[in-house]
C-alpha cells in the first residue's frame, strides 16, 4: 500500500532501517540510524516500535504528500507530532533529524543493500507490509542511558583507548566537508605521530576511529566498511555515538580519552 | 591470543597463527553466544560486538569445524585488464608465461570488507604495490591485485588496486541468501580464460 509521495526530497533524505549486525558476517555494513535514540524517540511518538524503519534527513527535510491524514513525528532536537496530509519539514534545527510515519514504512531495498535508499522526487513510499523490504532480525541492542540529544550539544566526544594505542589524551579537530553515513573525516589541529603502515585489517564498528596516512582521523558512521587496515587509536563510547550524527563541516570537535561509563 | 578493548561494546581478539577457516569457524561459534551481536573476521583477528558487558571468554569456545566448511570456487578470469602489462613487466613474465602460471592458482579468502561482498584473497605471488591514486570507477567483476592480496570488485566502485582481468561469476547479489559468493577460509582457484 502506498503511504506518501515525495514532492521534494530535501537536502539528503534516506530511508533507514534498524541496525542489523547479522549482515556483517557477509561483509555488509550493519547500517541503521545515525542516532538510534533520536530515531526511537520519533518512532515511539507516533506509536511505532522504536526500531521501525524511518526517514533520516540532513539540514533540510522533505516535502511529502500522504494518501490519507497520517501521524508523523519529527525529531530534530525538539519533537513535533502532527497529523498531516501534506508535510513540509523545511530547514532543520540540527544537522540531522528523523521523521517517523505512523505504521512504519518500507526500506525500499533488499535485505543486503549496503547503503540506505536516498529519497528522490516522485518516489512513492510504501507501507511496511509491501515492497521489497525486510524486517530486521536483530532488535537493536539494549542501550545504556545516555544524555538527551537536545539543543545543548557540546562538541566534546568521549572515546575509549584502543583497540590500538592512542597517542593522545585529548585532541581538537576540525570537521571537514568529507562526511556522510560511511564516515566523518576530522583534521586534528596538532600533528599526530605517524601511524604504522600496512596493519593487518581488523573489524570495525560505528564509532571506530581510524588514523590515516595523511594525519587525518576518520570516525566511522553507521554505514562503515566491516573491516579496515588503518590504525584505530580510539573508539567512541556507545553513549556518545549520537553526537556524531550532529557533527557538521566547519565545526570543531574535541575527542577526549575517557573511562568506561 | 591477545585481547584489546574496541569501545565499550567490543573486543578485538588477535590470533598470531590462526588459519582463515579456523577464524571463520570460531566466529560462527562466538556468534552463538546470547551476549554477542556480531563477530567480524579480520586478517588475523575477530571483532566481537556485545549486547551487554564485553566478555573475553567467548573466544575460548570449542570450535565445531563442521559448522561452516570452506568451499572451493573455480572462477573463470579473462586477463585483459588495463594494468596487466605493468604487472608482466614488474614480474618479468611474458603474457603466455603468466597465463600458464596463473591458471590453477589457489587463493585463500582471509576476510571481507571495503564494500559489501568484497573478499580479500591471500597468496598472490607477483606483488605490485597499490596504485598511487584511486580510479573513480572500477567495473563490477574486475579482478585486481595490491601487494600479496587479490580481489574481485563485487559492485562498480572506486578502486586503487591494479586491474588485471574480469569474471562473470555471481560475486554478489543483495537479494540472495547469503548475498556473497566468498566467505573467509574459502579457496578461489583461478581458471584462466586463454
Amino acid at each position: 500500500m502506498r503511504i506518501a509521495e515525495v514532492i521534494a526530497p530535501g537536502q539528503l533524505t534516506t530511508i533507514v532501517a534498524a541496525r542489523d549486525w547479522s549482515r556483517a558476517e557477509y561483509g555488509v555494513t550493519p547500517g541503521g540510524p545515525f542516532d538510534e535514540r533520536a530515531a526511537a524517540i520519533a518512532n515511539r511518538a507516533c506509536g511505532n516500535a522504536s526500531t521501525a524503519t524511518l526517514l533520516e534527513c540532513v539540514l533540510v527535510g522533505p516535502r511529502l504528500r500522504f494518501e490519507t491524514r497520517t501521524r508523523v513525528a519529527i525529531f530534530d532536537g525538539a519533537l513535533r507530532v502532527e497529523d498531516v496530509v501534506e508535510l513540509d519539514v523545511g530547514r532543520l534545527r540540527n544537522f540531522r533529524a528523523w521523521i517517523a510515519i505512523a505504521g512504519g514504512i518500507d526500506a525500499m531495498l533488499p535485505r543486503y543493500a549496503e547503503a540506505p535508499r536516498v529519497l528522490k522526487r516522485g518516489d512513492v513510499i510504501p507501507s511496511v507490509s509491501e515492497g521489497s523490504g525486510w524486517a530486521a532480525r536483530e532488535e537493536a541492542a539494549t542501550r545504556p542511558a545516555r544524555p538527551d540529544p537536545s539543543l545543548t550539544l557540546r562538541m566534546t566526544v568521549r572515546v575509549l583507548r584502543g583497540p590500538h594505542n592512542a597517542p593522545f589524551e585529548s585532541i581538537d579537530c576540525d570537521v571537514t566537508p568529507q562526511l556522510d553515513r560511511v564516515g566523518i573525516r576530522l583534521r586534528p589541529l596538532i600533528a599526530l605521530p605517524p601511524a604504522p603502515k600496512d596493519l593487518p585489517s581488523i573489524g570495525m564498528q560505528f564509532g571506530s576511529v581510524q588514523q590515516h596516512a595523511d594525519g587525518s582521523l576518520a570516525v566511522m558512521g553507521p554505514d562503515h566498511p566491516v573491516t579496515g587496515g588503518y590504525l584505530q587509536p580510539v573508539t567512541v563510547l556507545s553513549s556518545e555515538l549520537w553526537k556524531l550524527a550532529q557533527l557538521a563541516p566547519g565545526e570543531r570537535v574535541r575527542l577526549v580519552v575517557s573511562d568506561y561509563s | 591470543m591477545q585481547i584489546a578493548a574496541a569501545g565499550d561494546r567490543g573486543l578485538l581478539a588477535t590470533f598470531a597463527d590462526a588459519s582463515p577457516s579456523l577464524l571463520r569457524s570460531l566466529a560462527a561459534a562466538v556468534r552463538r553466544d546470547a551476549n554477542v551481536i556480531a563477530c567480524v573476521v579480520g586478517h588475523e583477528s575477530l571483532l566481537a560486538i556485545f549486547r551487554e558487558a564485553p566478555d573475553a571468554s567467548v573466544f575460548e569456545r570449542e570450535v565445531e569445524s563442521e559448522l561452516t566448511p570452506p568451499v572451493t570456487h573455480r572462477v573463470r578470469v579473462t586477463f585483459d585488464g588495463v594494468d596487466l602489462d605493468e604487472l608482466l613487466a614488474h614480474a618479468q613474465l611474458t603474457r603466455d608465461e603468466f597465463l600458464t602460471r596463473v591458471d590453477g592458482l589457489k587463493l585463500t579468502v582471509r576476510y571481507l570488507g571495503f564494500r559489501a561482498g568484497f573478499a580479500y584473497l591471500d597468496g598472490w605471488p607477483w606483488q605490485l604495490p597499490r596504485r598511487p591514486t584511486s580510479r573513480t570507477r572500477v567495473a563490477r567483476g574486475t579482478f585486481a591485485v595490491a601487494g600479496a592480496m587479490a580481489g574481485f570488485y563485487p559492485v562498480d566502485s572506486p578502486g586503487g588496486w591494479n586491474l588485471l582481468g574480469r569474471t562473470d561469476a555471481p560475486l554478489w547479489d543483495p537479494e540472495r541468501e547469503p548475498p556473497n559468493l566468498f566467505a573467509p577460509g574459502d579457496v578461489v582457484v583461478i581458471d584462466a580464460n586463454r
